[in-house]
């Protein structure tokens, strides 16, 4: 009979390899979106410095002019202003009207501090892109991705719970690490990314079912209200307290000054900035008014709010961040995965982890063909299969950080103008990934790694220079210095992409080593590359 | 996927000797133990199909059944269960790759999926 360590190790391994190329994309992907909205930034240089938020009542009222005169019989009106970083740094004004033919038609405006709009950039997806592919995969409808999505976090999950009770010593482990053991140092580098970073592990995969929950177990929904055709609404009511909008009575009556409604706001909830003034009915006198705060400032994924009425300015309700119930919970798992309230400290501490969370993945992944290559030896069928897999392990995991480089290349280097161009720059992502994944097939293993790893150290030391050789905003004018404030934000894209330079040209040295292209001291070994030493 | 052709071969023939040894029979997972001693360790194609399917649709109405007996509004109830569903489903594929025979598997779910779904109709009132 197999012992349960035995039985979790055998799930720790098949659901690993099951999803494991779609969960190192996740992490990857997902970890870049800690920096989404300064990538956005960075991919659109065309834009001015951000706006600062010095007077919000007057903001607001300069969005709420510019919304009235773009569209003046809109049902709503939607202001948020600057303050977080989880928004283009500029005003941003949503309109929402009914058509005479009863279609919704939607508008969105951003400004600049005097009220002028934002000039045009070149058509990117910007961060946003590569951040949501991360549960949506891009090509694919959302919906289904969202699925796939559900399913490789529900796989990480059993991987890791199993990965647990797999380990016998996992204190031990975490400082294990025997280098240049071959298989054992696969093993070992495993065991100790994944158990560094295991509290990181479970809560971002936790969270992230969590956030696909409404797709994802939408059968919840029917279990507990049925199926007709008023689920729907019932659900949206009762479960997160969304409900009809009222209906204008087309009496015609002023918008209430908003001025004394943000002092309000700011009287009842000490703690919370004003972010989002969403306007319903305006100029009706059913009209509200709701001032929310930003779920940057907090860890909850819940942003507090008051509600007035649009006429008398009376307060209708008020919410604050719930902390109690178990929406709560999930709120918190969610805030937790997004990593928005993490300031600049922190936020590096997340990247880091989602780097050693693809890292975790990565020398699983390595470490099955090794094992795999082991038990094969003399059966030439399975040998065959595995040699495939091994050549695809090559592309897919160096194969991928290249290709998400070649997503900046492509935002700097595809002509402004073309038609569809945001969709070209990830169209060169997946282009480049697939070429890498077909590079990796062609060639044998370890040069291929070399190669790869050697690649994705200049192309990512290169972005640097490639920014200074396209735009003024490069680490020349973007790094703080003493008696320069600088542009942090752009600056520190720019310096990840050296860091993530370097740490690849490290690991690609280490390649070089074991394939005996250098020695120890970083000399060439004469003769070396015609021969490359043979695979473990 | 490498190994697959010998791998899904010794699977199959696990299947048949499963379904000879009958579903309660305890020599069956002894049986499957020792084929796999011989051609290797089964593929865990049937218990990932099991896991997988049956493991959704079991969590689901187990989570369901579990928070519609509990004191509280429909809406908490709900919340409540897409907090806990994800777990129960993890926990459900770690239960089904602890146990040494798939059919057990299968079993023990179908058993759940009955239970869960009787509560359900009890506590919801019939299809709602």
């Amino acid at each position: 009979m197999q012992t349960l360590r035995q039985s979790m190790s055998w799930m720790h391994t098949w659901t690993g390899l099951l999803f494991g190329w779609v969960l190192y994309f996740m992490f990857l992907t997902g970890t870049a979106g800690y920096y989404d909205a300064e990538m956005d930034r960075w991919m659109r240089p065309e834009h001015p410095a951000p706006v600062e938020v010095t007077d919000p009542a007057a903001f607001v009222s300069m969005g709420l002019d510019h919304a009235a005169a773009a569209a003046p019989d809109a049902t709503e009106y939607r202001v948020f202003l600057p303050i977080a970083r989880t928004t283009t740094p500029f005003v941003r004004v949503f309109t929402t009207s009914q058509s005479e033919d009863g279609e919704i038609v939607r508008g969105r405006y951003e400004l600049l501090a005097d009220g002028s709009p934002l000039p045009a950039a070149r058509d990117t997806g910007g961060g946003q892109t590569l951040y949501r592919m991360h549960w949506t995969f891009h090509y694919i409808p959302a919906v289904i991705g969202e699925f796939i999505a559900g399913l490789a976090a529900v796989f990480m999950l059993a991987a890791i719970i199993s990965g647990i009770i797999t380990h016998k010593k996992i204190f031990s482990d975490f400082f294990t690490l025997r280098l240049a053991k071959g298989q054992r140092s696969w093993l070992d580098s495993h065991n100790v990314v994944s158990v560094m970073t295991l509290p990181y592990q479970i809560m971002i995969t936790f969270s992230g079912i969590l956030l696909v929950m409404t797709t994802f177990f939408l059968p919840i929904f029917i279990v507990h209200y049925g199926y007709n055709e008023n689920t729907q609404n019932t659900v949206l009511e009762e479960v997160f307290g969304i409900t009809d909008p009222v209906e204008r009575t087309g009496e015609n009556v002023a918008l209430i000054d908003i001025a004394p409604l943000i002092a309000r706001y700011e009287e009842l909830l000490p703690d919370e900035r004003v972010y989002i003034v969403t306007i319903t009915n305006p100029g009706d006198s059913t009209s509200t008014v709701q001032l929310s705060g930003t779920i940057a400032d907090g860890v909850l994924r819940e942003p507090a709010s008051v509600k007035f009425d649009g006429v008398t300015g009376e307060v209708l309700t008020v919410s604050r961040r719930k902390i109690t119930n178990t929406m709560g919970v999930i709120n918190l798992l969610e805030g937790l995965h997004e990593g928005l309230f993490a300031g600049p400290v922190l936020r590096i501490g997340f990247v880091i982890s989602g780097l050693m969370g693809g890292g975790m993945i990565a020398t699983g992944l390595v470490l099955w063909t090794k094992k795999r290559r082991q038990k094969l030896r003399g059966d030439d069928k399975a040998e065959r299969n595995l040699i495939i897999i091994e050549r695809l392990n090559v592309g897919v995991i160096a194969g991928l950080p290249i290709a998400i480089a070649a997503l900046f290349y492509a935002n700097r280097l595809v002509p402004v103008g073309i038609e569809g161009r945001a969709e070209w720059e990830v169209n060169v992502m997946f282009l480049t990934w697939l070429a890498l994944i077909v590079h990796g097939l062609a060639r044998k293993p370890q040069s291929a790694w070399l190669e790869q790893l050697s690649a994705a150290a200049a192309v990512f030391a290169f972005i640097p220079m490639l920014n200074a050789l396209t735009t003024d905003k490069h680490l020349g004018s973007t790094l703080p210095l003493p008696g320069r404030p600088g542009d942090p934000d752009l600056a520190v894209i720019d310096l990840w992409f050296l860091v993530i330079g370097a740490g690849f040209a490290y690991v690609a040295t280490i390649a070089a080593r074991k394939s005996g292209k250098i020695n120890k001291k970083g000399g060439a070994i004469e003769g070396a590359a015609s021969e490359p030493a043979p695979a473990e | 996927m490498p190994h697959l052709p010998i791998a899904f071969k010794s699977y199959l023939h696990n299947l048949a000797a499963d379904w000879r040894a009958g579903l309660a029979d305890k020599s069956q997972s002894q049986k499957t133990m020792e084929s796999a001693k011989k051609g290797g360790k089964p593929a865990p194609w049937a218990r990932l199909v099991i896991a997988v399917f049956l493991g959704y649709l079991a969590a689901t109405l187990a989570t369901g059944a579990l928070t519609s007996l509990l004191p509280i509004q429909r809406g908490e109830q709900t919340v409540l269960s897409l907090l806990l569903v994800g777990l129960v489903y993890a926990a459900l594929f770690v239960y089904v790759f602890a146990l040494s025979g798939w059919s057990r598997a299968l079993r023990d779910l179908c058993i759940l999926c009955a239970v869960s779904g009787g509560v359900l109709v009890l506590t919801k009132g019939l299809l709602f």
